[in-house]
């Protein structure tokens, strides 16, 4: 590009004639001359900061007045620059930031209190995955949603289980934005295969309590995955391709301001894998007899600039699974399908300097359906939530403050379970055909004002109106989420946050493992709205050697929590959900801690987070306090890599938590000479500590920027421990009939798996 | 400093926490009173006394015999008469041990409580016999002439201005010691679209003695279909032993719910029934 661009950076100055506020601007740029956008720059001077971050071209503008200022840049994924410079009149300076080319240094805790500024709290944390492939997984691709769960506030899911529990909430009170579209449907199945192609993202952003107002409609966390946005400057593709499964991403310029982004997953596991299991699983103690199961994702990111100031991009992602499942011992034949599609226009204006629009529209449907054909009797059991969506934000700056106001619309269209029956009798049975439709509209303003050099706020406001349509039921409430930052010295910082939060769409849970018959229903007559209250407070230090420690605290408080007990019990009994749910709060608290450390050879982080997660429902254990489902008191996780040479480099993750709670019978008796349980009381019983050791081993045959080809080895529970998913009672009748025991058997999923897999990029 | 105080901190938390006594060895092994009893219009009750067995307790034929109640007084009244039952043994059941009525016969309309008194304790229920609704055919039919197998159809009609609650049971001769609820046999007649009921039979799964399950029945079979009629609280009972015996080892839809149950201290059910009966003749076998 332009001559005057230097390896490192280069400061260009062009006299103007002096002023007391000078404006300062240019670009931040990588090595290879692409735009870096959402980087941080920040003027510290004696007295004040000022932080300005580059829109999408790479490009920034701040005005500043006369001092002597250091400048520092930061962006995840790039090294951070200083620099120190005396501004005394209107300057353009650009940077070049350096990839950082070893993982790991990308888990950045965003409390740039750390950095010295004041702008985020210990709740949030971004990663980019494509630097955590060290990092050990089955599929030997990162695990966007299991990564997380290596961080403190978030369970372990175990096995079987691909969600997400962030803070003693359940997995449907977490917002999953793709590309700022909300995802319904959150998990492949039992949880093995990573939910997001991760060499699609971009950034991963979690916020565990929803500091930003935009952020609504969910009682928990969000995960935002954010896409590549910068054009493609020449042809590419990255992949992996696996012993289960392959991806591939074709990075597709058209012209200089126009490109796309292309994504493709697919398993292979019935053609290949299946007939080579098959011959062994044929024992007669095996619970399913033939299970097949195959899924595949498309993502498509299309980014468009127009002039400087405009920019265009379209985001599209479907996925769909299929599971079949035949036993002929109890004649069941069934057909399990789920999926999602989501798109998401996305416009952004840059309207002056400091005034940035973004519009957005978005469509988002996730459904599933279970076909059982079980003897002569037909079922079908579906469900389906569709969301259409509008929302446009504006960012903009007055004073040193900087504001966000947005207004977001959603409308919905949820089919929650509907059963349909053949066969049955002359007359097919349908019920809960009922279309839920709602709507919501929120507004909100977020504000970053300052109060003083060492205390950094954080406000916002959310409104939502919320009404359904059939149901009559509207709510209209207000939202505010504030966070205080202290910083009384470089090294350390303090915060205190407080978020409150309204959802409105009820993810309820069927399966007590990870299998996606999970439906939505929409607040509605005898189905409340959930609430929670959230307040935390942490502490940042700095140590020596590079050390990150972080610790915080929680305690949140959820209202009108919603369980469904009965699944498909009442399948021939007509049923409303007014009558089968059960509503109930919930409280949870906890401490977290994370000890990191980012650069050098050796790198990573332990994460422990000590917590309780409870549970009161009247209708529950008579009004007693239980515990939830993944309370689990100790979760402890170790992630390192270690680089021992630019072609070989290790990593290792150890993971430690408590078992999560179950319901267990506690006795059994005859009726109509079949045994049957008696259960004890709601999540009675806890399964043992789950502990596990993954380590995997890189070897890498080419290794630059734009350039990999490299084999994965990992090998997944390295100690074949076993930690089981569930338990089943195992009637067994001895072959005289005599004799009857019934036993609890654990079933578990995984023993040691070792795999290989090699990555590539073109 | 502040430092050393927060590690201090977690670690004083982390002893807490291993000393707090969680519930997770809560899970007692209980032992409760089992009933099922009944009484159809036209015959006398009959009700089986037991006690829950612990989880992971094996039992056969004679330590079963540790958890049948034989020494209880169990007292049937319909209002106005009331009568002891006597216990025999009858090894077509498990536990193998029946109080049996023999002066009050079950009529429809009536309410029928019944009491047990056993060491201290005294359970108590009630039941009523709904009116009864006679099958009017139940045929025995192949999809093709030369198939062996094949499925019991049942014709009734439903009272139109009643509410019902059915549940169809089969009970093959000389296979079968006791009637078997059919496979989703448990109907509310909210389901029917017109008053004249046309249903085929899926045959019932009968664990204990263990067959393999078939939903058709065989040539040769001599059938037994009873349709019987029951209030809500037996209905909800039977959907709900349904449910654990389909889904009790399904993860995908679990049961880990109990039974439901009208015996207050207890667990089971008491329960009067209407009830009709058709023998079905199947092709002899070839």
């Amino acid at each position: 590009m332009k001559a005057f661009i230097l390896f490192s950076f280069l400061l260009f100055s062009i006299k103007i004639p002096a002023q007391s506020a000078n404006t300062i601007e240019g670009f931040v740029k990588n090595n290879d001359q692409k735009a870096v956008f959402n980087a941080d720059l920040l003027f510290i001077s004696k007295t004040k900061s000022y932080n300005v971050t580059t829109d999408d071209n790479g490009a920034y503008k701040i005005d500043l007045p006369n001092d002597f200022y250091t400048v520092e840049v930061h962006c995840v994924g790039f090294i951070s620059k200083n620099v120190n410079k005396y501004f005394e009149r209107n300057t353009l300076l650009n940077f070049i930031l350096e990839n950082e080319s070893s993982s790991l240094k990308e888990v950045v805790v965003l409390s740039r209190s750390k950095k010295m500024i004041s702008v985020s709290s210990g709740n949030t944390l971004s990663f980019i995955p494509e630097k955590l492939a060290s990092i050990p997984s089955i599929m030997g691709v990162p695990d966007i949603i299991k990564l997380l769960q290596l961080t403190p506030g978030v369970q372990n899911s175990g096995d079987a289980n691909g969600y997400l529990y962030v803070r003693g909430s359940e997995p449907g009170h977490n917002l999953m934005l793709y590309a700022d579209a909300p995802i319904y449907g959150m998990a492949h199945l039992l949880g093995v295969f990573p939910f997001y192609n991760a060499d699609h993202v971009q950034e991963v952003h979690f916020d565990k309590s929803n500091s930003n107002a935009r952020n609504g409609g969910r009682l928990s966390a969000t995960v935002a995955v954010l896409n590549n946005k910068s054009i493609p400057t020449k042809f590419s593709v990255k992949g992996n391709l696996g012993l289960l499964a392959s991806q591939a991403t074709f990075a597709v310029p058209i012209s200089p301001a126009m490109g796309f982004y292309i994504s493709s997953r697919k398993t292979y596991i019935d053609e290949i894998i299946a007939p080579l299991i098959g011959s062994f699983d044929n024992n007669e103690n095996s619970d399913v007899k033939d299970l097949r199961y195959t899924f595949g994702d498309s993502n498509l990111t299309f980014i468009a600039a127009f002039k400087k100031s405009s920019m265009l991009t379209i985001d599209a992602f479907t996925s769909g699974d299929v599971l079949r499942i035949s036993d002929s011992n109890l004649a069941l034949n069934a057909n399990l399908k789920w999926s999602n599609t989501t798109i998401s226009p996305n416009w952004r204006y840059q309207l002056s300097d400091r005034i940035v629009m973004t519009n957005l529209v978005y469509f988002s449907k996730y459904e599933n359906s279970l076909n059982l054909e079980q003897a002569t009797v037909q079922m079908r059991i579906s469900s389906m939530i569709k969301d259409y969506g509008f929302s446009n934000a504006v960012t903009y700056s007055i004073g040193d403050t900087s504001y966000e106001t947005g207004m977001q619309w959603s409308t919905y269209e949820l089919q929650p379970q509907k059963i349909e029956v053949s066969n049955l009798s002359s007359n097919g049975i349908n019920q809960q055909s009922v279309i839920n439709r709602a709507n919501n509209l929120a507004v909100y303003v977020n504000a970053k004002p300052s109060l003083s050099d060492k205390i950094f706020t954080e406000l916002g406001l959310r409104i939502n109106y919320y009404s359904s349509i059939n149901g009559k039921t509207s709510y209209f409430r207000a939202e505010p989420r504030i966070l205080l930052n202290y910083i009384p010295q470089e090294k350390t910082s303090f915060f205190v946050s407080y978020t409150l939060q309204n959802q409105y769409l009820n993810l309820i849970t069927t399966s007590s493992v990870g299998i996606p018959t999970d439906f939505w229903v929409a607040s509605s007559d005898g189905i409340p709205a959930q609430s929670s209250n959230e307040f935390s407070m942490g502490y940042n230090q700095k140590l020596k050697k590079q050390l990150d420690l972080s610790l915080s605290s929680f305690y949140r408080t959820m209202n009108n929590l919603i369980e469904y007990p009965y699944g498909v019990t009442q399948f021939n009994e007509i049923s409303s959900f007014k009558n089968d749910v059960i509503v109930g709060n919930g409280k949870s608290y906890g401490l977290e801690s994370m000890l990191k450390k980012d650069y050098g050879n050796f790198k990573g982080w332990l994460s422990y987070t000590l917590s309780w997660a409870n549970r009161r429902f009247d209708k529950i254990n008579a009004g007693e306090q239980y515990f939830a489902k993944f309370d689990r008191r100790h979760n402890l996780a170790l992630a390192v890599t270690y680089d021992l040479n630019p072609k070989w480099n290790f990593g290792l993750t150890q993971i430690f938590s408590s078992g999560n709670r179950f319901t267990t019978p506690t006795s059994w008796y005859f009726i109509n000479n079949n045994p049957v349980k008696e259960y004890g009381k709601y999540n009675n019983a806890q399964m043992p500590n789950y502990i596990r050791t993954d380590l995997s081993i890189n070897y890498f045959f080419i290794k630059k920027s734009d350039k990999e080809s490299a084999l994965n080895f990992a090998i997944f529970n390295t100690f074949n421990i076993v930690n089981p998913i569930y338990t089943v009672l195992n009637v067994s009748i001895d072959s005289e009939k005599q004799k009857i025991e019934v036993t609890p058997e654990r079933k578990t999923l995984y023993s040691i798996l070792p795999s290989v897999s090699w990555r590539f990029k073109f | 400093m502040i430092m050393k105080q927060f590690v201090l901190l977690i670690f004083c938390l982390l002893l807490i926490s291993c000393n707090h006594n969680d519930f997770e060895n809560s899970t007692q092994l209980e032992s409760k009173i089992v009933v099922e009893g009944w009484i159809e219009s036209g015959d006398y009750a009959q009700v089986i006394l037991s006690t829950s067995i612990p989880i992971a307790a094996s039992v056969d034929s004679t330590t079963i015999l540790n958890n049948v109640i034989r020494s209880a007084k169990v007292t049937v009244s319909d209002g106005q008469k009331e009568e002891i039952l006597r216990l025999k043994r009858n090894n077509s059941r498990i536990p193998p041990f029946v109080y049996y009525g023999s002066e009050l016969v079950g009529e429809s309309g009536k309410n029928y409580s019944l009491k047990i008194e056993y060491l201290d304790r005294t359970i108590q229920a009630t039941t009523i016999i709904p009116k009864t609704v006679a099958l009017k055919t139940a045929t025995y039919i192949k999809e093709n002439t030369q198939d062996t197998t094949g499925y019991v159809f049942i014709t009734f009609n439903d009272p139109v201005l009643e509410k019902n609650y059915y549940q169809i049971t089969t009970r093959i001769d000389k296979e079968e010691p006791i009637f078997v609820p059919a496979f989703y046999g448990n109907l509310n007649d909210d389901r029917f679209t017109s008053s004249a009921v046309s249903i085929q039979i899926n045959r019932g799964i009968l664990i204990f003695p263990k067959t393999k399950f078939k939903p058709y029945f065989t040539d040769g079979d001599l059938i037994y279909v009873k349709l019987k009629t029951l209030n809500k609280e037996a209905f909800d009972f039977w959907n709900s032993w349904q449910n654990e015996i389909v889904n009790g080892r399904n993860p995908i839809y679990p049961s880990n719910t109990s039974l439901k149950s009208n015996i207050s201290g207890g667990l089971g059910l008491w329960t009067g029934y209407g009830q009709s009966t058709l023998i079905v003749r199947t092709a002899a076998k070839k």
